[in-house]
């Protein structure tokens, strides 16, 4: 099936979702608008626009076939490793802290998308060293900002 | 009103904060130069360093980095022809030839200049118009300003062309999501999904951030190889010579194209989401639409050079009056830019210039000091570029994460708010992927809450809602609305010209019934043009001439 049928019909399935969340908004009495309108009037728009872009969908030219393989792991590589990544940071600040968590951080991507020779993972380590510290120094000391354990 | 001005003026050229204003337009310039990195990443990047900052110096840091981030496109644009950011695009048509031919500093030269003056003269009509525009605001009414929201939205969708649904879609989606939370008026609780940590809502910088910084970062990198290579070419020079002078007698002699374009710039600006991305191929196509020489267009004529310079500078002017005086903002930037006004306890709006005048003429004096200044930084960041530019993507993106997530964390010290960041990355990066402009997401997001909280307003002061469709300012954004989705939808319609022309005959004629229905005489007299002008696209229409503008590349 076309990807923007696919996109539009998930879209409205979703909107369905929010609406029935809308209904247990509990108005208070003295509101002359409910807290449920406002939301509700961006569903219902979204909803028919979803509808539209599955009509629109239908009507337009087949596209290029997806691509798969080595050309789909390749590309997904970049936006896992970045999410992971992202993911696992504050995951790991109640347990190790700001700066430890952020040098781990920057380490990870640095050494995962990177080049993996011996030189450039000791360039990684320090890159990652130096520009963690240098911007955790600035937060806290300069700027004042108290970070979640053994900030410097 | 001079008492303001010169006591905005004494404020900015304090030691620490005119430093700290140079400091900002250096940060932009650096940022806004690396392709990939715009001027709205540039703030995003620098605005967690001015929380701890006094309003004026922190403002004054935001207002250097927006003017430096556009400003520094030019450098890339014209060095590697890649354009730093998406207002550079046609500096990269005339810029990029004349340093092939050998000519770096006269093109640097040319740009560096016309960005300024363009800038310079843009600022000076926020000073002059803005406190004009902050006086009709109040006249506009909730009624008026829940349309002009919604205007707003549909306008920034439309430029979406194509994806005009997909713009739609993203704007209603932005709107949902900025109601998620406790309400604002009454404080009622709803679309939490029972989840207690959703009753705050979501804090827009780290939406912001979320959605460009993934996005952004992302597509510039989307593979390994991608993500390994630097932007920098073997075109790069390592060093140059700027001549000043010579450009600034270049620019005299070309006087009228700098003030078309510059002017063009500041009504570019002033339209919601019609950004410096546009303004600077407008004011492009209309420098060599109108040169003796259009042939030479493309081979490194100065023109060329100044025309998209001096635009998109310009369109930022345009851009801060909106919203400083209406508290609308246009485009990606001016939304970040709002939420670092937000950040330093600025509420821009009909009112803000009024009550508090120093403060806003502070604001737009750095602006117009930020140009001056710019000048003498893009010497010196064009001596950290030629270096910047040769460091590989994957190594900027993975310091610019965690600069992101320090940043976001320290907006109310809360680990919520970095959740809430990859959250909206997730969904940024899966918008670009599949199509859905990002653009009217995030004005969806700001603008929600100002459009929700006057739908309020209007119902609860009459529950006449004819009130809407009566009231002038409110007609207006509607019939504008309505024109600005007919006019992208009758581009893929086969509907003849002349039926084309009756269908947006009717908008525009409710357009200026809505003008005409003001005080004063400059709006009668502006609803008689538009009056003029719809009778004629008629006319027009009836001898074969075409009646909707074709799109114009983003």
């Amino acid at each position: 099936m076309k990807r923007d049928v696919i996109l539009g019909a998930v879209t409205g399935a979703l909107c369905i979702v929010f609406y029935l969340e809308t209904l247990k908004v509990n108005n208070l009495a003295f509101a002359k608008v409910g807290a449920d309108l406002w939301p509700q009037i961006a569903i219902g728009c979204i909803f028919v626009l979803s509808i539209v872009q599955v009509i629109v969908g239908f009507k337009a030219p087949a596209e290029a076939p997806a691509e798969a393989g080595d050309g789909l792991l390749e590309k997904l590589f970049a936006p896992v490793v970045v999410f992971g990544t992202m993911i696992a940071f504050p995951l790991l600040v109640p347990v190790l802290g700001m700066t430890v968590s952020g040098a781990i951080m920057v380490l990870t991507l640095l050494s995962i998308l990177g080049p993996k020779t011996p030189l450039a993972m000791v360039l990684h380590v320090t890159i990652a060293l130096v520009s963690v510290f240098s911007i955790t120094f600035i937060f806290t000391r300069i700027m004042g900002i108290v970070l979640p354990g053994f900030a410097l | 009103m001079h008492h303001d001005l010169l006591a905005a003026l004494l404020q900015v050229l304090q030691f620490d904060t005119f430093l700290l204003l140079c400091a900002g337009v250096f940060g932009g310039l650096l940022v806004g130069a690396i392709p990939g990195f715009s001027a709205t990443m540039a703030i995003v990047i620098i605005l967690p360093l001015t929380y701890s900052l006094a309003t004026a110096s922190g403002l004054a840091v935001m207002i250097g980095v927006a003017i430096g981030g556009i400003s520094g496109g030019l450098l890339s644009a014209m060095l590697i022809g890649i354009p730093g950011t998406p207002a550079s695009v046609a500096t990269t048509f005339d810029g990029l030839p004349r340093v092939r031919s050998g000519r770096h500093g006269e093109a640097l030269g040319l740009g560096i200049w016309a960005s300024c003056i363009g800038g310079v003269l843009s600022g000076i009509a926020l000073l002059v118009l803005a406190p004009y525009l902050g006086r009709i605001g109040l006249e506009i009414g909730p009624w008026g300003y829940f349309m002009m929201v919604v205007f707003a939205l549909t306008i920034t969708a439309s430029l979406s062309g194509e994806a005009m649904i997909k713009g739609l879609m993203a704007a209603a989606i932005g709107v949902l999501a900025a109601s998620v939370g406790e309400e604002q008026v009454n404080g009622t609780a709803r679309l939490t999904f029972g989840n207690d940590s959703l009753l705050s809502g979501f804090d827009f910088l780290p939406v912001l951030i979320g959605v460009f910084a993934f996005s952004q970062l992302l597509n510039d990198m989307p593979t390994r190889a991608a993500a390994r290579k630097s932007v920098s070419t073997e075109a790069t020079p390592s060093s140059m010579r700027i001549p000043h002078l010579w450009a600034i007698r270049e620019l005299g002699r070309r006087w009228f194209n700098v003030l078309r374009s510059s002017a063009i710039g500041l009504f570019v600006g002033v339209i919601p989401a019609a950004g410096p991305s546009i303004s600077n191929i407008l004011a492009y196509a209309q420098a060599k639409r109108s040169s003796d020489m259009p042939e030479e267009f493309g081979k490194g004529h100065s023109d060329g050079i100044i025309a998209p310079e001096a635009a998109n500078n310009a369109t930022q002017g345009g851009s801060l009056l909106v919203l400083m005086a209406l508290g609308i903002p246009g485009d990606a930037v001016a939304t970040v830019l709002l939420a670092a006004l937000v950040i330093h306890d600025v509420a821009p709006g009909p009112t803000f210039i009024a009550e508090n005048s120093v403060l806003a003429y502070t604001i737009f004096i750095a602006f117009i000091l930020a140009h001056v200044v710019m000048v003498g930084f893009q010497l010196l960041a064009l001596r950290v570029f030629v270096h910047a530019v040769r460091i590989p993507l994957y190594i900027l993106a993975s310091i610019v994460l965690f600069c992101c997530a320090l940043g976001v964390f320290a907006v109310n010290n809360s680990l919520y708010d970095v959740w809430v960041m990859v959250g909206f990355g997730a969904v940024g990066y899966l918008m670009s992927v599949y199509g859905y402009p990002i653009a009217p997401f995030v004005l969806g997001v700001v603008l929600g809450g100002l459009a929700e909280v006057n739908l309020i307003r209007a119902i609860t002061v009459s529950g006449d809602y004819t009130l809407f469709v009566t009231r002038p300012w409110s007609l207006l954004f509607l019939a504008l609305t309505v024109l600005s989705v007919l006019l992208v939808v009758l581009r893929y319609t086969r509907l003849s010209r002349f039926a084309s022309s009756l269908i947006l005959f009717v908008p525009m004629a409710v357009t200026a019934w809505a003008l005409v229905m003001m005080p004063g005489l400059v709006r009668p007299a502006l609803a008689v043009i538009v009056a003029v002008s719809a009778i004629l696209l008629v006319v027009r229409a009836k001898r074969g001439k075409p009646v909707v503008p074709p799109e114009i590349p983003s």
